[in-house]
């Protein structure tokens, strides 16, 4: 067994805020973190919403669209890293200037499915369980 | 002069000498000066030989006595030598005066008593080398004349003037021309004449070359001089030709031909009023005069094909559409035209002040100074995109073509540059690459949403046909939110639009069966497929619970803006009427999961779902925002 394999339901017991403001895409995320076993915090559709979640609820990871319908994730972002929380962007349309912000972050390109999900959120997970 | 017996010792001993003598030697003897002379001496006096012999002196020479009686009797009278070099004499030869020189000497021929009883004289005639040293002197100083024209005076007029002026005042001529020749050397076409008061104008006329006798022509044709002492007596002249000339006051004529290319192009012609006698000298003069005023026509000609030439590079440097400019080795600007004025946002007159640094970006200096200074590179022609800035700071970018330029010592002299602007097609290139992203997420996106579609759907069916069907279904609606934002470039499409499109489907041919209304509202690309994708819900809902379902019911879809909200509130409902009684479902599938939870999340707001007996009622409350618009 290799570190990276998943195996079903690898997110059980973490709390990952889901921040996409495309309601079909946020349902499809939404599903694909609940069959991984996590809880899921948000859909949060906006940076508003998204910085309101993570200033009221205990959070293990993040996962942010960059582009929110026209305003971009990085002030989301921001607030994450300043709490030390590990996110993963995704980015799809709009996702022009994430590397020059956060050159490390780790990216999922849309689409993708659940063990891509699942592969980009173990890292976060070993994170979470090491705090 | 009496019998040689009875000549006194002194001429007999004297005229020993000067008969023995070869240089040519005159006894002038006694007191009226009677001529003895030698051999050597006999073609002084020309067509006078030999009847001179033991003629006075006086008599002899009554033509020239001015100049010499006077010597004569200085020697007499001071019993001294005399001798001059180079004396000008009016001698008349063949009856006209001639302009003569002479060096010679007169010796007194004394007896013991100290008495002067004649003269002894030698000498001989130095005209040609006198007048030779004066045509020289002429030439070296017409030389020095068509040097002094710079190259902005040195046209043919100029030309003409100076050498056919000096040409007629040396010779003391009435008229000296210039004349073109046609290519069958029949008729000369006069350029310029220059000419003394007593002789007329004849400049831009043209000639029968055959009016002036056969030996112009002839004479023309093969490069000779032709000369005529008197028109009016040249055995050569038919009375026509005399005329000919005498018409235009012509009594001695010389025609010396220009030969370029194995023909006469040209003739220069000497024109006097009265008769006289060319000397070979002359002939000579007038054939180098011939030459000199064709290496001068020609020279004056190439300077103006220059000029032409300068004034026509001139006009294509300076309207150029393209921008043209020059820099010595160092990279100063030497001049610039008004097109890359224009890119560098300077003036051309300040181009002395500038250099290429001056106007090219920071980041470029570096790539332009590594090929100006690389010898290698440098020497062939170069392509450079580079950046320029100008004095408001804006960027110009620029493809500029790069000649070195080579000095008539073979070295490196500077630089020429032909420099277009291109910031239009970097702008279009930075679009299209732009744009190729842009689709490139957009297509992803799409994707996902697809993917949502095809996952959600199917944890609401229980059949892969009903997959299919329910799939299919929303596909199509997503497909017809696509096409109203294409027509907008994809930048919003409006409430009504969208409404109408997804339930177009749903109406069956009958209008009554659903009516939209409400005023003017905009939402963004994501915004307008979810509330496409919820228009489709609730209107599949309808078609299998609800109004939709049988023939008498309708669906109102209505909206208003509520501006006393803060930001204003688009309120929106759908209202069915006419339906079957429908039952509240038994558990909540997509369509709601969207319309209650994922609505409002990504438009804001809220929505109520409501399931009553008549048909759903849906109301939505949505603020006004980025996504959402009203004018």
């Amino acid at each position: 067994m290799t570190e990276d394999q998943t195996t079903p339901e690898s997110l059980t017991g973490l709390k990952i805020l889901l921040v996409e403001d495309e309601a079909m895409i946020a349902m499809l995320v939404e599903d694909m973190l609940m069959d991984s076993g996590a809880t899921v915090v948000g859909p949060a559709g906006g940076v508003k919403a998204a910085l309101d979640a993570i200033s009221t609820e205990e959070i293990d990871g993040a996962l942010l669209d960059v582009n929110l319908g026209g305003e971009q994730s990085f002030e989301v972002a921001d607030a994450l890293a300043s709490r030390n929380i590990p996110f993963v962007f995704v980015t799809g349309y709009g996702g022009a200037g994430v590397r020059e912000r956060y050159p490390d972050a780790p990216t999922l390109q849309k689409p993708f499915v659940t063990s891509d999900l699942e592969r980009a959120l173990s890292g976060l997970a070993g994170a979470a369980r090491d705090r | 002069m009496g019998e040689p017996a009875g000549w006194p010792d002194e001429l007999k001993t004297v005229l020993v000498l000067c008969l023995q003598s070869s240089v040519p030697t005159a006894i002038y003897w006694g007191p009226e000066l009677r001529l003895i002379y030698n051999d050597a001496w006999a073609p002084i006096p020309a067509e006078r030989h030999p009847g001179a012999i033991g003629a006075p002196a006086r008599e002899v020479w009554a033509d020239i006595w001015d100049v010499v009686g006077p010597q004569f009797q200085s020697v007499l009278a001071s019993r001294r030598g005399f001798s001059t070099f180079d004396q000008k004499l009016m001698m008349v030869r063949s009856g006209k005066a001639e302009e003569t020189y002479w060096t010679y000497s007169f010796t007194p021929i004394a007896d013991p008593a100290g008495n002067v009883l004649g003269v002894l004289n030698q000498g001989h005639e130095t005209t040609d080398t006198v007048l030779a040293s004066r045509d020289q002197a002429f030439l070296l100083d017409l030389g020095d004349r068509l040097r002094a024209l710079s190259d902005g005076e040195f046209d043919s007029p100029a030309v003409l003037s100076i050498v056919l002026g000096a040409l007629g005042r040396h010779l003391g001529l009435a008229r000296v021309g210039y004349a073109t020749v046609d290519e069958a050397g029949e008729q000369c076409t006069v350029v310029a004449n220059w000419r003394e008061d007593q002789i007329g104008d004849i400049s831009e006329g043209t000639f029968q070359l055959a009016d002036f006798g056969e030996a112009i022509v002839s004479g023309v044709r093969e490069g000779r001089p032709v000369a005529s002492d008197d028109v009016a007596f040249d055995p050569a002249h038919s009375a026509q030709v005399t005329d000919a000339f005498l018409a235009i006051g012509v009594r001695a004529n010389l025609v010396a031909p220009v030969m370029r290319g194995g023909r006469a192009s040209a003739i220069v012609f000497l024109n006097d009023h009265e008769p006289r006698r060319w000397t070979r000298r002359q002939v000579d003069l007038a054939r180098e005069a011939a030459d000199r005023i064709w290496g001068a026509l020609e020279r004056a000609d190439s300077l103006a094909r220059l000029r032409v030439s300068e004034s026509r590079f001139a006009a294509i440097y300076d309207q150029a559409a393209v921008g043209l400019s020059e820099v010595d080795q160092d990279g100063r600007f030497i001049r610039f035209n008004d097109s890359m004025g224009r890119i560098i946002g300077r003036s051309p007159a300040d181009a002395r002040t500038l250099t290429i640094a001056d106007v090219t970006h920071p980041e470029d200096i570096a790539e332009s100074r590594a090929h100006i200074l690389d010898p290698v590179r440098s020497r062939q022609p170069f392509q450079l995109e580079k950046r320029y800035v100008r004095p408001d700071k804006s960027v110009v970018w620029a493809v500029t073509q790069v000649t070195q330029l080579i000095d008539e010592h073979d070295r490196p002299s500077g630089f020429f540059s032909v420099t277009t602007d291109i910031t239009e097609r970097k702008e279009e290139e930075r679009i299209r690459a732009w744009l190729l992203a842009e689709l490139n997420h957009r297509v992803k996106n799409n994707l996902s949403t697809v993917q949502a579609l095809a996952s959600q759907t199917r944890q609401s069916v229980e059949s892969l046909d009903e997959f299919e069907a329910a799939f299919n279904a929303r596909l199509m609606a997503l497909s017809r939110a696509h096409d109203l934002l294409m027509r907008e470039t994809w930048t919003s499409a409006g409430l009504g639009e969208l409404a109408a499109a997804t339930l177009a489907p749903f109406k069956l041919d009958d209008d009554a069966r659903i009516v939209i209304r409400g005023p003017e509202v905009r939402f963004s690309p994501t915004a307008a497929v979810t509330m496409t994708l919820a228009f489709h819900e609730l209107a599949t809902n309808a078609a299998k619970f609800g109004a939709l379902s049988n023939p008498g019911g309708r669906v109102t879809v209505e909206w208003s803006i509520d501006t006393s909200r803060n930001g204003g509130v688009v309120e929106l409902s759908w209202r069915e009427a006419g339906g079957p009684n429908v039952p509240p479902p038994s558990r909540r599938g997509f369509g709601s999961r969207l319309i209650e939870r994922g609505a409002p999340r990504e438009l804001g707001g809220d929505v109520r779902l409501d399931f009553e007996p008549d048909g759903v009622a849906c109301a939505f409350r949505l603020p006004l925002s980025q996504k959402i618009t009203a004018p």
